[in-house]
């Protein structure tokens, strides 16, 4: 049998997903499994599949946690951000209060999977956001690869709404500076 | 709503590097997530020339997935490895060439190792049905077991033979088909033999790094691979084992005592059981040197049955029950947990135990064999713990998250401490040395506790660590094996052990380190001898580690200076001070009301200290508070519990408490005798106490059983020309003695002199001991002028030994006197008494109960040289005293009041001469038997006071019943004659048998002839016969 499936919104697809629509889910996943998938990914590499998964499953766990008039985007990133922090501080020893998001990916020393570069250009692009905190690197994909609205954004990150277009700048001052740094040495 | 896209050349070139998530690794998994969470597949879809169908699978290396092969017709598992870059490519494709070479029907094939979509795949045999693992869940035989099992034994044993490692053995690689049959799968990591890289040089790798360079699960890595080896048929050989004795036993094999219980649950034959143990060997070498040769074990049961290998055929049943992913983590990190603790027992292999046990035997102690087995459990105990605090540490930190990491690294020292405590000790008691084999139970019952390793608040306490570690480690092995040396009795050794970790210590500068090395320097040279030195140093130890913050160095130089300085050289106050800062020290670790071993030895020095001091309420109040701490924290039976129940009944003892002494002892003697046999001589010591208390009680019959149960052990196990034989040997001869066997007792004296002349030299003070004793028996049996001889040189080697004014000397000159007094040389006796007296009265003060002795001595003298006036205050004294001491019916007070009797006699005071010696043969009587010789002796000198008092009838019997005692016995010659000659005038005053008067003075007179110094009575005797004869 297959239901006619209504342009339901995020909301809704989760909502009936809880209530045991699995048809729901599915499209529910769908639209948000290749977004998720990178967010993983780009930073820790290919074994990332029980994160994912993690993701999508506290989304109905926690759903109580998003607001009627919140946005789905903004709560399920919230949700990866976490899941990506606690995951790296148990990999990296690091206690339960301690900065994590303040190191850079190549602090921490992850492998993370990328696109393929295809100049130089690109593989100087792709080096200077290992550099970067990752809470300014998060910012920078939230804000361009996956292009949620300020609002969206802060709901992710859990800060002000109001501050989210200053630290993106700095987020941006950051990278054009350790491109700065990268170009004027001879290799990488 | 606003975006940032700003138009910014960065940022759209930071778009443009946005990677897409269409290759084939986001399609796996999205059809993986898919399937968990929402329960379907996926629609199929085209990777390469196959069609992928339903995902199977991920792990650390790829994605499994089921699909179909146009050009094979069938259906392919098809493994997509991670990309690794293009090292991991080459790696993985040789892997791939090498699997496709193998055909068996035991191994699941490889059809074709390619690469797709920039990744390395491999094309499987698709096999329907369910892992080992899920296999077992319904109950099987273990024939059926066992089946399975050399079936995935002959596929292993099919790559060994091309030259493959398998490297990664284990339940879920092992797929029972839809025919039964098992085959072995996932060679993801074989590689061959000849390709291995070199194994690591450093010791040990820990197992999750060991587990990345070389892949495999830790929980079933061999030894070698652990530790960083690349590994090769054997460690596969290792890995089949573990996974067969967890399929037939329900668990994964631990340490060697823990096999054993395991082995006792289940129905396995123990044929079998062995043959994996030889598989599960440490060492490589061990093992079965090829596959085949195990297989060929693991099928030669008696109960053979031919099993038919049938065609492969593939079904059409999915894979059920891959473990979820997240599990499969988790799990990954448990059993990364559980080698890690494992790692901690690494000391003690069967090798170990071999090694311990031919070096006990190899000391030539006769009771080796016992201890080596007694201590064993102690060992695996220990081991037991530490592997399973050390694991439970690692899942607190990592898997339940209760702890942080510091708190893990802390607790990994603390253990490491131990650790390397448990390997000194093993490697100490493993030298052929009979100290060690003496200590041996008693020093693994000592090992460190690991409770204080898991307690997070304690840990908190600890000082911080050092920031090299390595470094520090070769200090604290150093002192580990000085530590070890101590407790197994090689001070000399240890001393200088302990003296070069100090050494070494200083020159890291780490002060927690520094003291607690210190520490270890004084104790050994407290061991030794060398208080003066050690002292200073125990302060230094002191002060450097409480600066430190190291509680727990402070709290244990604190606990050593009090038993020093307060037990060992008896300066009570400082000692107990000592222990009060012990105390303060302790608290800071651990809560007051917390029991610990470390609290129990503060008490317990306490105690001993009260003890020397001669507070022995006190002393023993506290005894008893570390009796019940012990026994809670120990158990009623650990060797600890009898040393405290042997120190109480001393306290018991020393207060001559014989009824509560009595049965502390036995209980001690019974926990020996469970934890370190029956032939060991610590039991000897607690023997000899019991048999003491019974002599002392005038049990003499179950005193000498005891010591003959005693002497018998020690002439087996020390030989008949030791020492300490030599002490029970004396023991007994003293047992003899009190019961009246004098000829008996002289020959066993007689045999520890000869020991002891020999083994110890002519001078040693035990041999005037032995001379002494052979001396009193010489004078009981009135052989004076032997004994006058024996005692003098008793005494004078003494005085040379030991100084003018021990109480050993006073002894050796009582006794002298004595025989002089009985030679009747009473000008010469009677300084001897004096100069004795006067000694133990400075030793013991006056009114203590070993004076009563010279003072009726000297009592006696005064009465024979008519002194009767100094006599009587002696003698009443004397009385006063052993009654005090041991109460109105002792033996001893029987003899004070003959000698009273005696005194009053010869001032005429018989009436109170009678009621005296009276009461003395009722208690003669009633504790040494109707027939002692004490007994004649009072009836003597009842017979005496009768004849005084006019009643010659009663003289009459009371004499003849003395000198029928006496006549019977080998009596000295005086005494019969003194009971002959007081019968004679009895039976001349009653005007009975006057033939027989005559007679017997004339054999009394004959005896007194016999023997020096009787002149006095002598004369006496000729008078009456000269009055009697005559008269006729």
């Amino acid at each position: 049998m297959l239901p006619v499936l209504l342009m339901r919104t995020d909301i809704e697809l989760l909502d009936a997903w809880c209530a045991g629509d699995n048809v729901a889910g599915d499209a529910l996943i769908r639209r948000h499994f290749e977004a998720v998938c990178r967010f993983f990914r780009s930073k820790l590499g290919e074994d990332v599949e029980d994160l994912i998964q993690r993701t999508f499953q506290i989304c109905t766990v926690r759903r109580k946690e998003l607001q009627a008039d919140g946005s789905f985007r903004g709560f399920l990133f919230g949700v990866a951000r976490n899941l990506l922090l606690d995951h790296l501080r148990r990999l990296y020893r690091r206690g339960e209060h301690d900065d994590v998001h303040m190191y850079s990916l190549r602090d921490l020393g992850t492998t993370p999977s990328e696109a393929v570069a295809r100049n130089e250009r690109e593989v100087m692009i792709q080096e200077a956001m290992r550099r970067i905190p990752l809470e300014q690197r998060m910012l920078l994909e939230l804000a361009h690869w996956e292009r949620l609205t300020g609002r969206e954004i802060a709901q992710a990150l859990d800060i002000g709404e109001n501050t989210v277009r200053s630290r993106l700048s700095r987020a941006r001052a950051a990278l054009r500076e350790e491109l700065e740094r990268l170009g004027s040495k001879d290799s990488l | 709503m606003t975006t940032f896209d700003e138009d910014d050349e960065l940022l759209a070139e930071l778009a443009a590097i946005r990677p897409d998530q269409t290759d084939v690794f986001a399609r796996s998994v999205h059809a993986s997530i898919r399937r968990n969470l929402i329960g379907e597949t996926g629609e199929p879809f085209r990777l390469g020339r196959f069609t992928v169908l339903e995902p199977l699978g991920g792990g650390g290396m790829g994605v499994v997935f089921v699909a179909y092969d146009p050009v094979l017709d069938r259906k392919i598992a098809l493994k997509v490895l991670h990309n690794r870059g293009d090292r991991g490519r080459r790696e993985v494709l040789r892997e791939g060439r090498a699997l496709a070479r193998l055909k068996h029907p035991n191994v699941v094939a490889v059809f074709e190792v390619g690469e797709l979509d920039d990744r390395v795949f491999v094309a499987m045999e698709y096999v329907d049905g369910h892992n080992l693992r899920e296999w077992l869940r319904q109950p099987r035989t273990t024939a059926a077991i066992l089946a399975r099992l050399v079936e995935a034994g002959r596929g292993l044993a099919a790559a060994h033979a091309v030259e493959l490692v398998h490297r990664d053995f284990k339940p879920e690689n092992v797929v029972i088909d839809g025919n039964g049959h098992a085959r072995v799968i996932d060679f993801g990591l074989a590689r061959p033999i000849a390709e291995l890289p070199e194994p690591a040089q450093s010791a040990a790798v820990a197992p999750a790094t060991a587990a990345s360079v070389h892949g495999g699960t830790p929980a079933y890595m061999a030894p070698e691979r652990l530790a960083g080896a690349a590994g090769d048929h054997r460690s596969d050989q290792y890995s089949f084992c573990v996974t067969a004795w967890e399929a037939l036993f329900g668990a994964r094999p631990a340490d060697a005592r823990a096999r054993v219980a395991q082995a006792q649950g289940r129905s396995v034959p123990g044929w079998l059981r062995k043959v994996l143990e030889r598989g599960l060997s440490a060492a490589p070498g061990d093992r079965y040197p090829t596959t085949e040769a195990l297989l060929a074990a693991l099928r030669a049961d008696p109960t053979r049955r031919r099993r038919v290998v049938a065609a492969v055929v593939v079904a059409g049943l999915a894979v059920a029950g891959w473990f979820g992913v997240r599990d499969y983590r988790e799990a990954q990190t448990v059993a990364s947990c559980e080698a890690d603790g494992a790692s901690m027992a690494g000391a003690w292999r069967p090798e170990a135990r071999t090694k311990l046990r031919d070096g006990m035997l190899a000391s030539g102690v006769a009771y080796a064999e016992t201890a080596a087995d007694k201590v064993v459990p102690y060992f695996v105990a220990q081991a037991e713990a530490l592997t399973q605090a050390r694991t439970e540490g690692c899942l607190n930190a990592r898997v339940r998250g209760t702890w942080d990491e510091d708190t893990l690294a802390r607790s990994v020292w603390c253990l490491e401490v131990r650790r390397l405590e448990f390997e000194a000790l093993l490697d100490a008691l493993s030298q052929p040395k009979a100290t060690s084999v003496q200590a041996a139970v008693d020093a693994a019952a000592a090992l460190s506790p690991t409770g204080p390793c898991l307690d997070a608040s304690q840990l908190a306490r600890l000082p911080p660590l050092p920031p090299d570690p390595e470094r520090h480690q070769a200090v604290r092995r150093q002192l580990a094996r000085a530590g070890a040396l101590r407790t197994a009795g090689d001070y000399d050794e240890g001393l200088r052990e302990a003296r070069e970790a100090l050494a070494a210590a200083e020159d890291l500068d780490w002060p927690a380190l520094t003291a607690d090395a210190r520490r270890r320097v004084g104790m050994l040279l407290v061991e030794g001898g060398k208080y003066q030195e050690a002292e200073p140093m125990l302060e230094d130890a002191y002060f450097e580690a409480a600066r430190a913050g190291a509680l727990e160095v402070t709290a244990n130089a604190a606990v050593d200076l009090a038993e020093t300085v307060g037990y060992r050289q008896a300066r009570y106050l400082d000692g107990l001070r000592w222990s009060r800062l012990a105390e303060v020290a302790a608290a800071a670790i651990e809560p007051e009301d917390r029991l610990s071993t470390r609290r129990s030895e503060i008490v317990s020095t306490r105690a001993k200290i009260h003890e020397g001091k001669g507070d022995y309420a006190e002393a023993q109040a506290l005894l008893e508070r570390v009796l019940a701490m012990d026994e809670k924290l120990l158990g009623p039976e650990h060797p600890h519990v009898a040393n405290t129940l042997n120190n109480l009944a001393n306290v018991h003892w020393a207060t001559r408490a014989y009824a509560e002494a009595r049965p502390l002892y036995e209980r001690a003697l019974a926990i020996h005798e469970k934890t370190l046999g029956s032939d060991h001589p610590h039991l000897a010591t607690t023997l000899n106490n019991l048999a003491n208390i019974h002599l002392a009680t005038g049990s003499y019959d179950e005193g000498r059983a005891i010591l003959e149960r005693v002497v018998a052990t020690e002439e087996k196990v020390l030989g008949p020309e030791h020492p300490d034989f030599a002490i029970s040997l004396h023991n007994l001869a003293s047992a003899y003695r009190l019961k009246g066997a004098y000829a008996e007792a002289r020959v066993l004296y007689e045999r520890t002199l000869a020991i002891r002349e020999k083994v110890l030299g002519p001078e040693h003070p035990s041999v005037a001991q032995s001379l002494n004793s052979i001396a009193g028996i010489l004078s009981r049996t009135g052989a004076y002028e032997e004994a006058r001889v024996m005692h003098a040189r008793a005494l004078a080697l003494r005085e040379k030994a030991l100084g003018p004014d021990h109480p050993d000397v006073a002894s050796s000159l009582h006794n002298l006197a004595g025989v002089h007094r009985s030679m009747g040389a009473y000008g010469d006796a009677k300084p001897l008494f004096e100069r004795a007296l006067a000694i133990w009265e400075q030793a013991f003060g006056p009114e203590h109960v070993s004076l009563a002795a010279p003072l009726e001595s000297l009592a006696l003298v005064h009465v024979a040289l008519g002194e009767y006036d100094r006599a009587s205050p002696l003698a009443e004294r004397a009385l006063a005293v052993r009654e005090k001491k041991l109460g109105p019916d002792h033996p001893d007070v029987a003899f004070s009041l003959v000698n009273l009797a005696l005194v009053r006699a010869s001032t005429g005071a018989y009436e109170e001469a009678e009621a005296l010696y009276r009461r003395a043969l009722a208690i003669d009587e009633a504790k040494l038997g109707p027939d002692h010789p004490e007994v004649a002796y009072t009836l003597i000198g009842l017979a005496e006071v009768a004849l005084a008092r006019d009643r010659p009838a009663e003289a009459v019997a009371l004499a003849e019943r003395s000198t029928g005692i006496l006549a019977g016995r080998e009596a000295p010659a005086d005494k019969l004659a003194d009971s002959r000659f007081v019968l004679a005038r009895a039976l001349v005053a009653a005007l009975a048998d006057k033939d027989r008067a005559l007679a017997l003075a004339r054999q009394a007179r004959d005896g007194l002839r016999a023997v020096n110094g009787k002149s006095k009575e002598l004369a006496q005797v000729e008078a009456f016969l000269t009055q009697h004869e005559d008269r006729r």
